[in-house]
């Protein structure tokens, strides 16, 4: 059997790409189809019949632009009230101007139900529900045929992988790839009840997970398994933080213990955890060990979308959530995984950016952050040595530069096509498996997937930002911001990293690099998206079910 | 809600600026790659840093030049053969930059950017070279212990049969290899002060430029005044015509052409025949041959006329130079690699073939009578029996102390042996000397 490998990757070199152009049109042509034509959730209707639309669930009634629903008449205030969805039910609030409903003056957050009669600055408006006016007379497509694709790539890589050590195979290796389209199956199947599903943020994840696999498989088979644990933990941990995220009252009431207890879990490893290439990041239980920061993230991107997502009801908690931001940066600076700080930094700028911030105040914490950076590297020098070779890899080849022009050395020779998996020369150089893994899938996968894989976390910003273009609420917008912010900027500091474009710093590519902390928590990153992509219905589903 | 949607744009600013860093990476693959690629340290084409994944290198006759067996780098079993032809092959750690082993790198390799270093049979392409190694052997005892290049060239088809530099070295000796300049290929990578060989451009412009070149006459008194300073020249040549000025090597003559002719047209004709160009042979980047008068008063004027002043001339370009004379005007350009193979013995490249005009065919026959009268006045044809050899000798000045460098250039005429060739030997004193002796005895072994 394993006569037949040079053969068979001589041909099927080539079809992997071919599938991969393939699977990459299906999904722009499903992202253009399901461009979403937002309708409106409710509406306040004038004496006249002019119907004022509501499509979110939190907006400010004022006179001017800066408000969602203008009412521009004298009297109104330029933030007079807000309208938010919250509990299953839609209140009205004052701000600062006087409302009253159904006659009754209204000074605190109030009950709304449709058909109330709401007084503003002498004028009566209607409450009033709203039927879909652009309903869809053909489904758009959900990407099943980017999936019969994607299943036919997986097949491929997994032969591939195989037959080139067909003679010692851990048989894992194919039931693994079994593995995973059965339950990619499995869920597009089941998705297939619920209403408005699509595979946009699912295929380019899944092609991600199907490259990971596939290296780990290729790369170090003994890991595998751990492998497969840890994304099991992390499919459960997607699926119970989509569920969680849905109940917005128990998130609130969980934010300060998680916020403690995220913060005991940093300062707990920073000082007590065990040392892995130059950072002490990591935290040993038994023969288990797990990155603290990776789990963290994912509640640091979830404290800035509560923090920050009331718009006015309370004084929102600001300097709560940065004293907090700040202790957590000072934990992964103790550890000295700088590329972690980076990152905690750029989401929670995301969120302050999104929350409205003012840009002076955006603009000095970021100045803040680039003297405190200074300060540190003036007091640390040993800091900035290590990345003394950024942008001259190439004078410092055999020292600084190492690993960057080993990286970009194997992945000029793997041409367009690639060795094939297992084949290359990278991977035995020490954290090619996630810091380098960039390299290893140029030299073993070709440029052109390696390519593909940088282009589907492009996909899954794009459509990120499309759901916060979509999203109906402040802590959808928010969280999904951090968490696109997040999962851009990681991938750019480990790619760009990996080749000398920006300092290398040791961060994983999602889903791609080896390792089970990072992809659990890149799992349960995508709950964000999947949790604001369900959301959108849910006021609507709560008439529906009345 | 609205503001926070419009504040939303820095998610996809992020996006936007990823997705153009990764494009930028790929812009910077597709300039660099083939040199990360090649780096020593990859141990899909080099083992502990040494050249092994490249298929055999011969000469046009089927001698191996230098093969992969083993693991390892082997070159031929002959002393003298590595050592005339290693500047052509290469060594195995890319000291010799223009040598096969790194400028043809990915062909010996069989890389290419759509398959990288992969290739079914897991094995390098195999090149044919053009040069004989019998001949680039006597080259190399010719030139004896002096520095210097033979480049020989067929002027019909382009190939060369010989490209031979020294001091060289031989890659089969652990001692570090000495002599200066010694990775240097002085053919391609070497520029010389012209001296008399310069003539010829000065020559070819007058023929060029003015009706009656053939019949004009300047005066010589052992030189001649120039702009109230002093030319001087080595002989009394009295009135002299273009005929004989090129057979007595006149400076006067030569340098009151120059100014007859202006720094414009001599200009436009060296650049003609190749100087200020960045010429390559076989893709190979070659020294550039410099002729630059355009600031210089008349007197340096004058001097860059018969090949002084700042002149420089590349080896390779006069090799051209001579091959468009011979070949009445159109030059062939000079290639080395005859055919690439792969490991199944596919020819996957033929040679590159390319010409140049360069002069008429009229002016290219009487530039090569006067060459021809001259190797018959001055150098003694039966040296060359047979061959009907037309050349021209020059003496590089170097300064105050130094011995000069000795230049022979030239072509046979006899349609049995269409070479062109240029010697320069380093400081061994006059053209009619050290490299008319060498270039004779190289030129003998082609009959
Ligand atoms: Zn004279």
């Amino acid at each position: 059997m394993s006569g037949i490998y040079p053969y068979f990757f001589a041909v099927s070199r080539w079809v992997t790409p071919l599938l991969t152009v393939a699977i990459a049109l299906l999904w722009v042509s499903c992202f253009i189809k399901n461009k979403k034509v937002s309708s409106p959730l409710a509406a306040l209707v004038t004496r006249d019949g002019i119907s004022l639309d509501i499509y979110a669930m939190e907006i400010i009634i004022g006179r001017y632009k800066s408000a969602d629903l203008i009412i521009p008449i004298n009297g109104v205030e330029k933030r007079h009230a807000l309208l938010c969805f919250e509990k299953g039910h839609w209140h009205i609030a004052p701000i600062m101007g006087k409302i009253a409903v159904n006659l009754q003056n209204v000074s605190r957050m109030a009950p709304l139900e449709y058909g109330d009669k709401i007084s503003i600055a002498g004028q009566i408006l209607t409450f009033k529900y709203k039927e879909d006016e652009n309903i869809l007379s053909k489904r758009p497509p959900s990407g099943g045929l980017a999936l019969i694709f994607l299943t036919l790539f997986q097949i491929i890589v997994a032969l591939q992988i195989c037959l080139n050590v067909w003679n010692n195979l851990d048989p894992l290796i194919p039931a693994a790839f079994l593995l995973l389209i059965v339950g990619q199956w499995a869920y597009f199947l089941v998705g297939q009840n619920i209403k408005n599903f699509k595979m946009l943020l699912e295929i380019p994840a899944l092609y991600l997970i199907t490259l990971g696999l596939s290296l780990v498989s290729a790369l170090s088979p003994d890991q595998l398994l751990k492998q497969i644990i840890c994304f099991g933990i992390g499919l459960v941990g997607f699926i119970l933080l989509t569920f969680i995220l849905k109940y917005r009252g128990f998130v609130i009431k969980a934010q300060r213990v998680v916020m403690v207890l995220s913060l005991a879990l940093l300062y707990y490893t920073a000082f007590f955890g065990t040392k892995i290439n130059s950072a002490r990041n990591w935290l040993s239980i038994g023969s288990f060990s797990f990155q603290p920061s990776e789990i963290v993230k994912v509640a640091f991107v979830a404290m800035g979308g509560i923090s920050l997502y009331i718009l006015t009801k309370k004084p929102a908690r600001r300097i709560e959530f940065l004293v907090y931001c700040l202790l957590s940066m000072g934990a992964l600076a103790i550890m000295l995984d700088f590329g972690a700080v980076a990152i905690f930094f750029v989401i929670m700028l995301t969120a302050l950016t999104l929350r409205l911030e003012s840009p002076i105040i955006i603009s000095g914490i970021f100045g803040a952050a680039v003297v405190g950076a200074g300060g540190i590297i003036l007091l640390y020098p040993y800091i900035a040595r290590r990345f003394g070779a950024w942008l001259h890899a190439w004078d410092y080849a055999d020292s600084l530069g190492y690993q960057q022009t080993r990286t970009m050395m194997s992945f000029a020779s793997g041409g367009m096509l690639g060795v094939g998996p297992g084949n290359g020369n990278l991977k035995n150089i020490a954290a090619a498996e996630t810091d380098l893994i960039f390299g290893v899938l140029g030299e073993e996968f070709g440029a052109i997937i390696a390519l593909a894989a940088a282009l589907s976390v492009v996909a899954i910003g794009i459509y990120g930002f499309r759901l916060i273009k979509n999203s109906t609420c402040l802590f959808d917008a928010v969280t999904v911001g951090g968490a696109t912010v997040q999962i851009i900027f990681q991938t750019a500091l480990n790619i760009f990293g990996s080749v000398d474009i920006l300092p290398l710093t040791g961060v994983t590519f999602i889903f791609v690099s080896i390792g089970g902390s990072s992809l659990i928590s890149a799992l349960m990153m995508l709950s964000f998206f999947k949790s604001a992509e369900l959301h959108k219905q849910s006021s609507k589903q709560w008439r529906d079910s009345e | 809600m609205n503001r926070v949607i419009k504040r939303s744009f820095i998610v996809i600013l992020v996006v936007v600026l990823f997705a153009a860093g990764v494009f930028g990476y790929y812009f910077s693959l597709t300039l660099n790659g083939e040199g990360w690629m090649s780096y020593p340290a990859n141990k899909h084409i080099y083992t502990n840093g040494v050249l092994t994944k490249a298929g055999a290198i011969t000469d046009r006759n089927g001698v191996v030049l230098a093969k992969t067996e083993n693991g390892t780098r082997v070159y031929n079993s002959k002393k003298s053969i590595r050592k005339a032809t290693i500047h052509a092959v290469g060594d195995t750690k890319g000291f010799i930059s223009t040598g096969m082993h790194s400028a043809y790198l990915n062909e010996l390799c069989g890389y290419d950017a759509v398959n990288g270093v992969y290739n079914l049979s897991g094995k390098g392409n195999n090149l044919e070279l053009t040069i004989d190694s019998s001949v680039s052997v006597a080259a190399l005892n010719a030139l004896g212990s002096y520095s210097g290049t033979v480049g020989i060239y067929n002027y019909k088809t382009g190939e060369i049969v010989c490209m031979v530099s020294t001091p060289t070295f031989d890659p089969n000796s652990n001692d570090t290899p000495s002599g200066k300049g010694v990775y240097v290929n002085r053919l391609l990578s070497g520029v010389y002060a012209p001296g008399s060989i310069f003539k010829l451009v000065t020559a070819l412009s007058a023929l060029e430029n003015i009706n009656t070149a053939t019949t004009m006459h300047f005066k010589c008194n052992h030189g001649v005044t120039i702009a109230g300073e002093w030319l001087s020249c080595l002989g009394r040549h009295n009135n002299i015509s273009l005929d004989s000025a090129l057979k007595h090597s006149c400076n006067a003559f030569f340098a009151q052409t120059a100014l007859e002719l202006g720094r414009g047209d001599l200009t436009a004709t060296a650049e003609k025949v190749g100087f200020n160009k960045s010429l390559k042979m076989d893709g190979i980047p070659c020294a550039t041959s410099k002729y630059e008068v355009s600031d210089s008063n008349d007197i340096d004027f004058g001097w860059s006329g018969i090949g002084q002043h700042n002149d420089l001339v590349n080896p390779y370009q006069y090799l051209c130079f001579m091959g468009g004379i011979a070949n009445g005007g159109e030059s062939i350009s000079p290639y080395l690699v005859k055919k690439i193979t792969d490991a199944n013995g596919r020819t996957i490249k033929k040679a590159n073939r390319d010409s140049t005009k360069m002069m008429s065919e009229k002016n290219a026959t009487l530039l090569a009578s006067m060459m021809r009268n001259n190797v018959k006045l001055n150098y003694g044809d039966s040296r060359f029996k047979g061959l009907e050899v037309c050349g021209k000798t020059g003496t590089a000045e170097v300064g105050d102390k130094s011995t000069p460098h000795s230049w022979f250039v030239g072509f046979c005429k006899n349609e049995k042996t269409p070479y062109a060739f240029t010697v320069i030997v380093e400081n061994a004193g006059a053209g009619n000397g050290a490299a008319t002796r060498i270039a004779a005895a190289v030129l003998k072994t082609l009959k």
